[in-house]
């Protein structure tokens, strides 16, 4: 991921740096102090991790992009395209504004470059600009690639990883809330819902039954909600994902790994994974493993 | 891949191959020395949900999640508790397929074996090393690569590259 990331990044700076800053003469002359700033940030957000490159400078020049497009036949010449179509503009393959190549940049192998490789990490990139005060452009990556906000839950005697973007609610089991339908299938009363539960225990081959099961993580995939009973809830924590392809082979129900503080390893499940273990299992295995029995 | 072949073949065109040998259910076994990335005493591992009864689980070396097998189950041999001389032999394996985004690139993946003990550092004159006979009625690829005939002793050579593959074709047998 970071090799991918860093051409993009690069290119990203010099961009800044050349088409961005101005001179200490112009920046004095438009009130800002002589020095720019070029700004490195990375934060999460939601199930991203966003990585910024923001600069002081002039901003986006919408009337020079314009005018290129135009010349490019890539607007019309009676088109008046909107702020954020014009900035959509630096996206396209071999646009340029400046006027010469420089070492640092200007060959107009650009942004669309950068948008590919960003685009092969499943990622977006966003470009916000406001002239005269500078120029930010957002790198949004699916955190999946890098840290999730995780539940430890038990079952039997491991941890694993929920993670906290799957999870709808934590309850205690109250027994007399399950209810049941044909084939030994049991579904939870949650407020007006009802939802299937699912046994970790047997997906994840520790144990037969959930019967000693006394939480139920209420996590939702594909839409679907569903009741994962597990034994207790552990702690909250960020954990690094770890594959678990590079060494061995894809794990159905099973997204990724990661060392906990101890040294040991967790499994970080799939939701959606589960749901369909548990399926393929309920079709191979009339299970006879009610909770409430 | 292609260079972990050639270096495979550097060890066997020079006078002999270096082997790591080790004793599972009181046979010697041998694997090239140059495969080998460390050994370790055993610690429990975390059993990853159906996979086959051979495949212990992972553990963490130095971060690396690292899946083990159990050598004796791999060949089908009478299961042993892990004990003090338990000994885990990491491995580097050629192919795999680690991600999508990795998929053109030629990939290694380091997996251990549990073996019953440590034996020995040998090396092995090539004109010892004999192909092993080929029985007819296995349809699996054999895991031995060759026997190692010396004075005294014999050593079953194993191909590391197929310790862990197969294992389709040992649950569809466990299954039927």
């Amino acid at each position: 991921m970071l090799e991918k990331l860093g051409d993009p990044l690069v290119h990203l700076v010099r961009n800044s740096l050349d088409h961005g800053l101005e001179s200490p003469a112009e920046r004095l002359a438009a009130g800002k102090p002589p020095q720019g700033t070029l700004e490195l940030r990375d934060y999460h957000q939601g199930s991203s991790i966003v990585v910024e490159v923001a600069d002081d400078g002039r901003g986006l020049d919408l009337a020079k992009i314009l005018a290129s497009a135009r010349r490019r036949g890539l607007v019309g010449p009676d088109e008046t395209p909107s702020d954020s179509a014009l900035r959509e503009m630096i996206f396209a393959p071999g646009f340029s504004t400046a006027s010469a190549v420089t070492d640092v940049s200007g060959r107009g192998v650009g942004m669309d470059v950068v948008r590919r490789n960003i685009k092969e990490l499943a990622g977006e990139i966003a470009v916000e600009s406001t002239p005269g005060r500078g120029t930010r452009v957002a790198l949004r990556l699916p955190l999946t690639l890098a840290i999730v906000d995780g539940q430890l839950v038990r079952v039997g005697p491991h941890s694993y990883v929920i993670p906290l973007l799957s999870i709808v609610d934590l309850v205690e089991l109250d027994r007399t809330l399950v209810g049941w339908v044909e084939g030994g299938r049991e579904v939870y009363r949650l407020g007006d819902e009802l939802v299937p539960l699912v046994p970790l225990h047997p997906l994840l081959g520790v144990g037969a039954d959930g019967r000693e099961a006394r939480m139920l993580v209420v996590a939702e995939a594909d839409g679907q909600r569903v009741g994962l009973l597990v034994d207790e809830l552990q702690s909250q924590q960020q954990v690094v994902v770890k594959s678990l392809e590079s060494n061995y082979e894809r794990v159905e129900g099973v997204s990724g790994a990661t060392i906990l503080g101890d040294g040991g390893v967790a499994f970080i499940l799939d939701v959606g994974g589960l749901r369909r273990l548990d399926r393929a299992r309920r079709r191979t295995a009339p299970a006879r493993e009610q909770v409430a029995a | 891949m292609d260079d972990m072949t050639e270096g495979r073949n550097n060890t066997t065109a020079a006078d002999g191959e270096q082997l790591l040998t080790f004793i599972v259910d009181g046979k010697e076994y041998g694997v090239d020395i140059l495969r080998v990335q460390e050994i370790r005493g055993w610690s429990a591992p975390m059993p990853i949900p159906n996979t086959p009864a051979y495949i212990k689980g992972v553990i963490n070396i130095r971060g690396d999640v690292v899946p083990i097998a159990d050598l004796r189950e791999r060949l089908r041999l009478p299961a042993l508790s892990y004990g003090d001389t338990t000994v885990v032999v990491v491995l580097r394996i050629a192919g795999g397929h680690a991600s999508a985004a990795e998929a053109s690139t030629p990939h290694e993946r380091v997996m251990g074996i549990i073996v019953d003990a440590m034996s020995d550092v040998t090396k092995i004159p090539l004109k010892s090393i004999k192909p092993a006979p080929v029985f007819a009625e296995t349809l699996e690829k054999p895991l031995t690569r060759g026997i190692a005939t010396l004075e005294d002793k014999m050593i079953t050579i194993l191909d590391v590259d197929r310790i862990f593959s197969g294992a389709g074709d040992v649950t569809a047998a466990q299954a039927a």
